[in-house]
């Protein structure tokens, strides 16, 4: 520390010019209590490029999928209204069934303390009306609209499975008693146990064809979802600690008190 | 939440910030071996004993522009300079490694009543800005007449935010992305396969799902399974 040392004696010197207790520092007639608010959060959470269906005249519809293989995937905090990413999808071969996966987000790491986070599935929404489900917890039952008016219209037509941390861990939704409880590569038909979703947050869905009700492809399927890491500090520890999608910073480098 | 500091109890209060620069390759020579320095001062006119560290204390020479604070966490920038530094230690500040070193600037509040008492709650140690060193220079200004020269140190600092926003890995919905952390898993392979790829959902059995080029199944892929 030299150099400093040697500006200590030249300090001195305007010491000596200039003693005074009250050339301390600047007087100061507030603090300023600085805090983050959650919505910084809302930064980490990236906009998928989604693919959108197309349509063509005749019998069925034709629906396009162009998932982009450069979409990053996001890392939610707290809570939110997302999407996701399509990033697998098959139809049965009577055509009358479709199954997609749809990957929601990053399971996140642990707490400070050193607690694991969790994340939940709150609510679904389909043309942005939410959706309830029969006893079996995955099932479509009633859809309701913001007035709180409720139709059956998509009644047995649509079964959503959501996972959390890979594809062995099926999860329901908080809404709900019940839940699937099988692997996610014992839903999808031409997976296997490789396709193991590791430390992903994903649904599974399942489409059955009915132009009644005007079900005809997977159209703005919308989650709430919420991860119980919401707090600054929890959050800016895990972001800048997590080699996988985070800083990567080393955990010594970061004081944490 | 801790004890806050009551500011109601005093009309009025001093403060001082206290820098704290961690060098891990902090070098007097160009031959000399790097070492790990606690680069510690404040400007303060008296020594500052603060957490286990003592400051060195270097009043008027330090300077530091103000940075702002917003509810969000934003990306951030201050300059601190350091004036009077003698040239025959300039040498410091040339060999050592200086750019990404870590630099911890903390506010001290006292009681201008008692002066050099520090006051007794949790709220008279506030961070001022937490960052790291994203460039810096040297400026050299020489009075010719009156025979002295003066040196200042400018360190242009960034805040952790910044650092942040800049530099994080993701993952991508690729196959190769997945494989990086997770070289087994399979889930991903599929992606690229799926582009452009058309199901005819609710089509007639014999109108098959196509990609433009080949007819489905691919294998390995989705598409029609029985």
């Amino acid at each position: 520390m030299s150099f400093l040392n040697a500006m200590k004696g030249l300090q001195q010197k305007f010491q000596d010019k200039e003693v005074g207790a009250n050339n301390l520092g600047k007087l100061v007639s507030h603090s300023i209590i600085s805090r983050f608010d959650s919505n910084f959060i809302n930064q980490f959470i990236v906009a998928p490029n989604q693919g959108t269906p197309s349509q063509q005249p005749g019998p069925g519809k034709k629906i396009t999928l162009n998932p982009d293989t450069q979409n990053y995937i996001p890392v939610i905090y707290g809570s939110a209204y997302t999407s996701g990413i399509i990033t697998d999808a098959t139809m049965s071969a009577d055509n009358l069934t479709m199954w997609y996966c749809i990957t929601i987000s990053e399971k996140t790491g642990t707490f400070i303390d050193g607690t694991d986070s969790t994340f939940s599935f709150k609510e679904v929404y389909y043309e942005g009306l939410r959706l309830t489900f029969k006893d079996d917890g995955y099932t479509v039952d009633l859809a309701i609209d913001d007035d709180g008016n409720t139709c059956d219209t998509y009644s047995g037509l649509m079964e959503i499975y959501p996972f959390s941390i890979d594809s062995d861990e099926p999860t329901g939704f908080t809404t709900e008693s019940a839940q699937n409880n099988l692997a996610a590569y014992d839903l999808m038909p031409h997976w296997d146990i490789y396709d193991t979703m590791s430390e992903l947050n994903f649904v599974i869905v399942k489409v059955k064809y009915n132009a009644d009700a005007e079900i005809t492809s997977l159209e703005n399927l919308q989650f709430k979802v919420e991860n119980s890491m919401k707090n600054v500090g929890d959050v800016m520890y895990d972001y800048s600690t997590n080699t996988r999608y985070g800083a990567g910073i080393p955990e010594d480098d970061l004081e944490i008190s | 939440m801790g004890t806050q500091l009551n500011l109601d109890s005093y009309p009025s209060l001093l403060a001082n910030y206290t820098v704290q620069w961690t060098c891990p390759e902090y070098l007097t020579t160009p031959t000399g071996i790097p070492q790990h320095e606690e680069l510690l001062f404040t400007d303060d006119i008296y020594p500052l004993e603060r957490d286990g560290f003592t400051f060195t204390p270097v009043g008027k020479l330090l300077s530091i522009t103000p940075s702002t604070s917003s509810i969000r966490g934003a990306t951030n920038s201050i300059t601190l300079t350091l004036s009077g530094i003698p040239d025959t230690e300039i040498g410091a500040v040339l060999y050592s490694n200086i750019k990404g070193n870590i630099v911890r600037i903390k506010r001290y509040l006292w009681d201008s009543e008692t002066a050099q008492i520090q006051l007794p709650s949790v709220g008279s140690v506030q961070g001022r800005f937490f960052g790291y060193i994203e460039s810096y220079s040297v400026d050299d200004d020489y009075d010719y007449y009156g025979r002295s020269q003066t040196v200042s140190l400018t360190l242009n600092l960034n805040s952790w935010v910044d650092y942040l926003s800049n530099n994080f890995n993701a993952r991508q919905t690729n196959s190769e992305s997945m494989k990086e952390n997770f070289p087994d898993d399979t889930s991903f392979d599929r992606v690229s396969a799926l582009k452009d790829t058309e199901f005819n959902f609710g089509a007639p059995r014999s109108q098959a799902t196509t990609n433009g080029r080949t007819t489905r199944p691919i294998s390995g892929s989705g598409g029609v399974w029985v």
